[in-house]
């Protein structure tokens, strides 16, 4: 049986009491296994970002039950809810959220100072992911020197740090240009794929639909699977991403066909490798 | 550590309100330094004539504890009494008396001593100019009233309806409560119509002599006097002074205090204020409350102790300019009122860590997501 990583059941939030009262999360069910990368769409005050509160034990649920990584949180008492978010939950936010008295470095190690061992354990770690995310020049950069999409990758080493099963990303590329949003969503697709952690993000982006092995769609507090839309799109050969064909700036000629590319990095995996992406 | 190092940061980008918040502190805390500074330096003054005088043991009328603000009888005859108790190496009278004395227009408070015309170790201890022992209608004053009140040798200087010539200026004897003024026994018998009778008796010990034992003897030799050592006279006058300035200082500290924990307070308050987006996302992260008031304690830490170093900074350049500015003031900094001052600034550090306290539990981790 496959370990699942995130379940939640029966979950309900409701704001106010009485007349007053409003339910932005109604009796939502939810599973997701490693590796999994899961969108979370809908219009704006669907409940989105409180179901994701709720997931990452910022909030308490109405009724329901949560469990992250075979911990109940329900069972658990208030103080508690921080060392598990410590430990089993990486958040990423819209407007990045770094501190910005702190440069990249102590940014992505400032989480690591919760669990054992500290931030000494956790250098090696930091270094991996400062150079796989392409950070190692920025290290000692400020946050307000970085880009977004610079600001965005150090967000996502910082919640990788402390090896978290489960990563939250509310809006990852909302305050992102294209090209950077592809780029973070690619990353968080590898991170997916490469180190088996439960990604769900909230997003109202189309484009990073086809990256996502489920799309949930909320509404009215209610979560449903979403159905398929028919588009005429074509795919990134080398994330599968969807592309519009029409209006795609990425493009590349092999072999007498034009390949379309979500990102620079996808076209340049390409022109290293065409043999293993082309379609022939 | 790297919260301590996002504290100081974060501080560090601030500096200017943080640096502006320490100053005000500084202030108050200045303002609790020198009043205490003024307090000791007074009360120090009020016993410098016992200090310097260096008698083993004071003997006055029976029921007398003290000098300051003292009446004390003893009939001249027990002054043979007291030559004769075994130990007693030399004792010598004084006539004393707490009086206004007029100089250069201004009445000064004054312990105006008069001294026998054998009575050398009773007189002034350093003199600036002048002559230390005075003759018939001559006064020594201190030399910081020829400064103030711009009095030279040869005026005269006016007790009750007496005048004297000012022969002398002694150093180290003036304070704002009690200056020392010397005059001729004769001098001041007359002046108080007082005959027969001496106020204090000065008495030094024979070598090897336990004053305290001494003291013992010459109670136990002599009916109707207290002899007090030393110690123990300069405590007593001591414990008048404080009781005579002590609620001044207290209320003066209580206010700076107030004030300092007030400002700090409202510090880390704006600085918990400003940093509640970040306060949040720390949260998120899964910093519990208890990591926070810790930095928030901290915080309130690091601008109380940056207030107190540009407190005890400007104390130690200005307490020597106002002692030369306004010598009307005696200012002493001990070590145990700079102890002092830094056990309650660390009070202060606390309670005033409170308030921000408070702001930080209520910071609600989810506002993290707001944009």
């Amino acid at each position: 049986m496959t370990k699942t990583i995130l379940t939640a059941k029966q979950l309900c939030k409701t704001f106010g009491s009485g007349h007053t009262a409003v339910t932005a999360v109604n009796q939502t069910e939810l599973s997701i296994k490693p590796g999994e990368l899961v969108l979370i769409m809908g219009p704006s005050g669907s409940g989105k970002t409180t179901l994701l509160s709720m997931l990452g034990g910022l909030l308490r649920p109405s009724s329901g039950r949560i469990s992250i990584d075979g911990t109940e949180l329900s069972t658990l008492k208030e103080n508690a809810l921080p060392a598990i978010r410590a430990e089993k939950v990486g958040f990423i936010f819209q407007a990045f959220n770094l501190l910005e008295a702190l440069s990249v470095e102590d940014n992505i190690l400032f989480p690591a100072q919760l669990l054992p061992g500290g931030i000494n354990a956790a250098r090696p770690r930091a270094n991996e992911l400062i150079e796989r995310l392409g950070l190692d020049k920025r290290r000692d950069a400020k946050p307000a020197t970085l880009s977004g999409g610079e600001k965005q990758r150090v967000a996502i080493a910082r919640a990788l740090i402390n090896r978290p099963p489960l990563i939250l990303a509310d809006e990852p590329t909302g305050n992102l240009d294209s090209q950077s949003g592809q780029d973070v969503m690619m990353v968080l697709h590898d991170i997916a794929r490469d180190e088996g952690r439960a990604v769900i993000l909230v997003t109202h982006d189309p484009r990073v639909e086809d990256i996502a092995d489920r799309i949930l769609w909320l509404e009215d507090g209610i979560l449903r699977d979403r159905k398929e839309d028919k588009h005429n799109w074509v795919h990134c050969p080398v994330c599968n991403m969807r592309v519009d064909e029409w209006t795609a700036e990425l493009r590349y000629n092999y072999h007498r066909h034009e390949y379309v590319f979500c990102s620079e990095r996808c076209r340049e995996r390409f022109k290293a490798e065409p043999g293993k992406y082309s379609a022939e | 550590m790297t919260m301590i190092r996002w504290i100081l940061k974060t501080l560090w980008l601030q500096k200017g309100s943080v640096l502006g918040s320490a100053a005000g502190v500084a202030v108050a805390f200045l303002l609790v330094i020198i009043i205490e500074a003024a307090f000791v330096g007074e009360s120090r003054q009020i016993v410098a004539y016992i200090e310097h005088s260096k008698a083993d043991v004071w003997v006055m009328q029976r029921g007398v504890s003290n000098m300051h603000m003292a009446t004390t009888f003893v009939w001249d005859w027990k002054l043979r009494k007291v030559r004769e108790t075994p130990g007693v190496k030399q004792a010598t009278p004084i006539l004393y008396v707490n009086t206004a004395v007029k100089a250069g227009g201004k009445n000064w408070f004054a312990y105006v001593i008069g001294l026998m015309p054998d009575g050398q170790r009773a007189g002034p201890w350093s003199m600036a100019r002048g002559k230390a022992h005075p003759q018939a209608g001559e006064i020594i004053l201190p030399a910081a009233l020829a400064n103030m009140g711009n009095i030279k040798l040869g005026d005269m200087a006016g007790i009750a309806d007496q005048q004297f010539r000012i022969v002398g200026f002694s150093n180290n004897t003036f304070s704002m409560a009690n200056s020392v003024a010397f005059v001729t026994f004769k001098d001041l018998e007359d002046l108080i119509s007082s005959s027969g009778t001496v106020s204090f008796i000065l008495v030094d010990a024979e070598e090897g002599v336990d004053p305290k034992e001494l003291a013992r003897r010459i109670e136990a030799n002599v009916e109707k006097v207290a002899a007090i050592d030393h110690d123990r006279f300069i405590k007593n006058d001591f414990q008048i002074a404080l009781l005579m300035g002590v609620e001044i200082v207290s209320f003066m500290t209580i206010i700076g205090s107030t004030l300092a924990a007030l400002i700090i307070a409202f510090a880390s308050w704006s600085q918990v204020a400003r940093r509640k987006w970040e306060l949040a996302i720390i949260k998120t992260l899964g910093f519990n409350n208890t990591a926070l008031y810790m930095a928030v304690i901290i915080q309130s830490l690091i601008i109380t102790a940056l207030a107190l170093g540009l407190a005890l900074l400007l104390a130690a350049l200005l307490v020597p300019g106002l002692s030369a500015a306004v010598p009307i003031i005696t200012l002493e900094v001990t070590s145990a009122a700079l102890l002092r001052m830094t056990g309650i600034a660390l009070i202060i550090a606390l309670l005033a860590a409170l308030l921000p306290a408070w702001l930080v539990a209520r910071v609600d981790p989810a506002s993290a997501f707001k944009v």
